[in-house]
């Protein structure tokens, strides 16, 4: 395949789609939209972020995903399409066009242009909603749970640093203000999100407001090394609660750091979303392996010792849940752009169970993100196979099919 | 401090505007006044807009005033100074007045 054709195909490929988007969304300031609109305005979304992603296109991946994750809520019905999202979502799309111009111009892409409205697309996504507790997210989490089980490890935390800041009572009173530090943050890079923590704030009437009841939590996009952050906060750092969460860590940090604080665990989940420093699919993961770990043997073995399911049976289900397991981790890594590690749990499912053709669509839809890596093995006899089977390719990019 | 009533009209509303400094060194006295404010009208309108200089102490004093009294306390006409702050804390949308959501998304543009 010529690689810059294929280029040109993905332009005017997107082009079009963005003016789809732009269509509907001006026609939906006059009416509301049917389903199948809504649901079109989606597929547009997801075709951009896909061939996006195919090119290693990363701001347009990432920008266009938030895009994806607002617009999946509106045709799942969890989100109404009001005006200033209509708005919003105009903005957003001119955004995309302009990042897609600079493609075509060869220009560096304006990576950090775009943060301001993706905050704002995903505040549309940070309500409580987002921890949802449905079947399927809950049947995904408890595959990732069993993945821990085999010691592979949970998707991994944001690009930026996450602050946790808990100041003394008296911190006010000995001449320190906590927002002049969180201002100061801003010398070492940029504040991602801030998130202004009131649930110890008293009544107006009982509380000495001279007494410091505020928390922050703040994602920190920064190359700051941790004692630069940490002096930040020299003068204090005796008698506050400050907890730095490094770029890339694991979801057990955030865990841990959830255990450590007082506030009600599942609304610092949300928080935790809300900065982007967890993604809701990881975090319900990591919470429901938390409680699988401690869940699972015990009730595995009681079934076989009540002789509901064999020992051999159990090994299969376990061993079916852990493929399940790899292949919901490479959506994690997915959410994250991280592609490489995404590709190699689809390869790795698909390895276990050839015959899957969910892992078998996967393989062959993101194979290309990272990079053309070579499928080897197992897998690629499967590939083979599959292709021969299955030659719709409906989740395929126009260009590649 | 001297911070008079500007106005008590007889819908029960009380409005304030202090000036200067809402923080660390004003909070305490600036409490005494709302309370005082509340316990004799149905409810307290605060004009922020000669507020030149406020930190966490004041913002915290807006967040308790808000929380305990919710819909009966209004704060109008923020300054620049306390818009910057509620930008900062990205507060625009939690202390529920209809300026602040229409500036917070504004001030935020510009980082």
């Amino acid at each position: 395949m010529d690689l810059s054709q294929a280029l040109a195909t993905f332009l005017d490929e997107s082009r079009e789609l963005l003016a789809q988007m732009e269509e509907i969304l001006l026609r939906a300031e006059t009416a509301a939209l049917p389903t199948d609109e809504l649901h079109a305005l989606f597929r547009c979304a997801h075709t951009i972020k896909g061939s996006a992603g195919l090119f290693g296109l990363d701001a347009v991946v990432h920008f266009t995903h938030a895009v994806e994750s607002v617009l999946d809520r509106m045709r799942n019905g969890e989100l109404e399409l009001s005006d200033a999202l209509i708005n919003l979502l105009l903005e957003s799309q001119d955004h995309i066009a302009g990042l897609v111009a600079a493609v075509a111009a060869e220009r560096p892409l304006p990576e950090f242009e775009g943060a301001p409205l993706r905050a704002r697309l995903e505040a549309f996504c940070a309500s409580p909603a987002t921890l949802p507790a449905t079947r399927e997210e809950g049947a995904a989490a408890a595959e990732v749970a069993a993945a821990i089980d085999v010691g592979a490890s949970v998707a991994l935390g944001a690009e930026h640093w996450h602050l946790s800041l808990r100041f003394a009572p008296e911190v006010l009173k000995n001449g320190m203000d906590p927002l002049a530090f969180i201002h100061y943050l801003r010398t070492l890079g940029d504040l991602v999100h801030v998130e202004t923590i009131a649930d110890a704030l008293p009544e107006l009437a009982t509380g000495d407001p001279e007494c410091c009841y505020l928390g922050f939590e703040i994602a920190l996009r920064s190359a700051a090394t941790r004692a630069e952050i940490e002096s930040v906060f020299e003068f204090v750092q005796d008698s506050a609660r400050i907890v730095l969460v490094p770029p890339a860590a694991r979801v057990e940090e955030y865990l841990a750091l959830i255990e450590a604080l007082d506030e009600d665990p599942r609304r610092l989940g949300e928080i935790l979303v809300a900065c982007g420093s967890v993604t809701a699919r990881e975090l319900e993961a990591a919470l429901a392996a938390q409680h699988a770990q401690a869940e699972a043997p015990r009730v595995g073995e009681l079934l076989v010792e009540r002789r509901i399911i064999t020992t051999g049976d159990l090994t299969r289900y376990i061993r079916m849940q852990i493929e399940e397991a790899i292949y919901h981790l490479g959506l994690c890594y997915l959410d994250r752009n991280w592609n490489r590690k995404a590709i190699e749990c689809f390869q790795e499912a698909l390895e276990l169970n050839p015959n899957k053709m969910e892992y078998q669509q996967a393989v062959k839809i993101y194979e290309g993100i990272s990079g053309h890596m070579p499928v080897e093995g197992p897998a690629a006899q499967a590939m083979t196979e599959a292709e021969s089977l299955t030659s719709d390719g409906q989740n395929l990019p126009p260009f590649l099919k | 401090m001297d911070i008079p009533a500007l106005d008590t009209p007889a819908d029960g509303l009380a409005r304030l505007a202090p000036e200067g400094e809402l923080g660390i060194y004003t909070v305490a006295a600036l409490r005494e006044t709302w309370l005082q404010a509340l316990s004799t009208h149905e409810a307290l309108e605060v004009d922020l807009g000669r507020i030149d200089e406020i930190d966490t102490a004041g913002l915290q004093l807006m967040l308790m005033a808000k929380r305990s009294a919710g819909r009966s306390v209004r704060f109008v006409n923020h300054s620049a100074a306390v818009l910057r702050l509620l930008d900062l804390a990205r507060l625009g949308s939690a202390l529920g007045d209809p300026l602040l959501e229409d500036a917070a998304p504004a001030t935020q543009e510009t980082r």
